[in-house]
């Protein structure tokens, strides 16, 4: 069944009101990229989405029922984030994050055929067993991306996942993206700054500017 | 995957409390006579069961709150629930003979009474503002305030109340006995138990809570709950047998060491195993009475055990 992402309304910020009312449709299938100056509210608007930060005003709604009404875990199931940090546990295993995506799911963490695909499309299969610590950002990021999938939800948000990659992992991560949002229909929202590797991978491309959200089907000219 | 290392501990946990029973400071023979019997039950068996159950719950309790608080100073101690424990004993014990209403209170339900309150505090304070810096700041200056006013207490206290309040702040496992053992036991269980259930939770939170709450996990609840359990198990045992200094916060990082694995129930048996040992070989070393003197547990825990886990440490720094 398709996914609908409904946005009503919504006026980003937590403290401070950092937009005007924002309405905007997204079906499965889409690879949105939300540009933005620092500060311009992209996190926070991600945040929004996700459901974990209430908006000012306005609201978010799945499937026509707003992100209020569902429980956490049932939120979970739905949408998986991904933040632009790194865990500092050193001791953790790459597979064991990967697995703890099925905690949205089953309540434990635990390994399963979901994991296993997930492991095998991020090509995790050789550093599955390294600990966190040993691995790259880009191995990290492939790794969250990894536990989203495992997460198994129509709708997955990045923040700025291509932050600290050299420049081939970049379109890299920007393919693996592309592909899972055609391959599984998914909608996949991701904040960047790469204006240069993103305009080939989105299908839409949001510009959040002096509180005003733009929607457009190329990249924005800004600067 | 870590299930046989843990068996090992297990079986020389068990091995270290036979030696506490039978061994320490003299051997007494299977065969018993009346009076070995009677200090076998009434004396080192309560004082071993008593040292395992205690070790077990501070090394969880500080497992629990440095995986919470994502910081590895945490400790029983640093959330001045220790402290607020302290408080009270010293008010029993210093202003008892002023005011007689006080006299028939107990030192372990005065302890225990510090210990809640803390504990309360700190979870309403956790549920409105998460398990951030905040609310272990507001533990340390907590824990700061109560010695302060332990600290004037003593100014004017006289010099039997004095010794008899030091001598519960050296810590001891061998006044508990009968009700209070059965007590002890049955609230340490019930605390390995609750964690238990939601040690799945606590991984996960090693995410982030932003990260946690999108995966599923209701933060401020877990938060919430494992506060409180942690206080249930570091009130019961500060209560009973004084505020045991080291166990709490050096178990937990040797465990983190030992055992390098998500599976955070493993981690809880580990920390359980390992602290119960590090409390048994405390009081196995403290009845061998060195110089003719029986240490005090707190010596012989951090005296022996410190140098120890500091070279552990050290030693893995670069892994």
């Amino acid at each position: 069944m398709p996914t609908v992402l409904n946005i009503e309304n919504l006026i980003i910020g937590y403290n401070k009101t950092l937009s005007s009312p924002i309405n905007l449709t997204v079906e499965s299938g889409e690879l949105i990229v939300l540009t933005g100056k620092n500060g311009s509210g992209k996190s926070t608007f991600l945040k929004h989405i996700g459901g974990i930060i209430k908006p000012i005003g306005g609201q978010v709604k799945i499937n026509e029922k707003p992100l209020a009404q569902y429980s956490i875990v049932e939120r979970a199931q739905l949408i998986a984030l991904i933040l632009n940090q790194r865990v500092e546990e050193p001791y953790i295993k790459v597979e064991e994050i990967v697995m703890m995506g099925r905690f949205a799911h089953r309540q434990k963490i635990a390994n399963d055929q979901v994991v296993e695909n997930a492991i095998q499309l991020m090509k995790l299969e050789p550093i599955r067993h390294q600990y966190l610590n040993q691995i790259s950002d880009g191995e990290w990021q492939k790794t969250n991306i990894a536990r989203a999938l495992a997460q198994d939800t129509p709708l997955i948000l990045l923040d700025e996942p291509s932050a600290f990659l050299d420049y081939p992992s970049k379109i890299d991560l920007f393919n693996d993206l592309k592909q899972i949002a055609t391959q599984f229909n998914k909608i996949i929202v991701l904040s960047t700054h790469d204006i240069n590797v993103c305009k080939n991978a989105g299908t839409r491309f949001w510009h959040l500017e002096d509180g005003v959200l733009h929607d457009n089907s190329e990249l924005m000219a800004w600067q | 995957m870590y299930k046989f290392p843990l068996a090992i501990l297990f079986l020389f946990l068990v091995l270290l409390f036979f030696i506490d029973v039978f061994a320490v400071p003299q051997w007494i023979d299977f065969k018993l006579n009346s009076q070995d019997d009677f200090i076998i039950k009434q004396l080192r068996f309560p004082k071993a069961l008593t040292g395992l159950l205690t070790g077990a719950a501070l090394a969880l309790s500080g497992f629990i709150l440095q995986q919470l608080f994502r910081n590895q100073l945490a400790g029983p101690y640093i959330l001045g629930v220790s402290s607020g424990a302290s408080l009270f004993v010293a008010i029993l014990i210093i202003l008892g003979s002023s005011f007689p209403i006080l006299q028939s209170v107990n030192i372990s339900v005065a302890g225990f009474a510090g210990a809640l309150l803390v504990l309360i505090l700190i979870s309403l304070l956790s549920l409105k503002y998460g398990n951030g810096y905040l609310i272990l700041l507001f533990g340390v200056i907590i824990g700061m305030i109560a010695g302060s006013i332990q600290t004037l207490l003593i100014s004017v206290a006289s010099l039997g109340e004095l010794k008899s309040f030091t001598m519960w702040t050296m810590g001891s496992f061998s006044q508990v006995i009968g009700f209070d053992l059965a007590i002890l036991t049955v609230c340490v269980f019930m605390g390995i138990l609750w964690s238990f259930f939601l040690m799945p939770q606590l991984s996960v939170l090693v995410m982030g809570s932003q990260i946690a709450t999108s995966m599923g996990v209701n933060v401020k609840k877990v938060s919430f709950s494992l506060l409180l359990c942690t206080g249930v198990l570091t009130g019961v045992t500060t209560a009973f047998c004084g505020p045991i200094a080291f166990i709490g916060i050096a178990i937990p990082n040797l465990v983190k060491l030992l055992f390098k694995t998500i599976n955070f129930r493993i981690l809880l048996f580990a920390n359980c195993i390992l602290g119960a040992m590090m409390a048994i070989i405390g009081d196995i070393i403290a009845s061998l009475s060195i110089w003719g003197i029986q240490l005090p547990i707190n010596v012989t825990t951090t005296l022996i055990g410190g140098p120890f886990v500091i070279y552990i440490l050290f030693k893995n720094r670069n892994i």
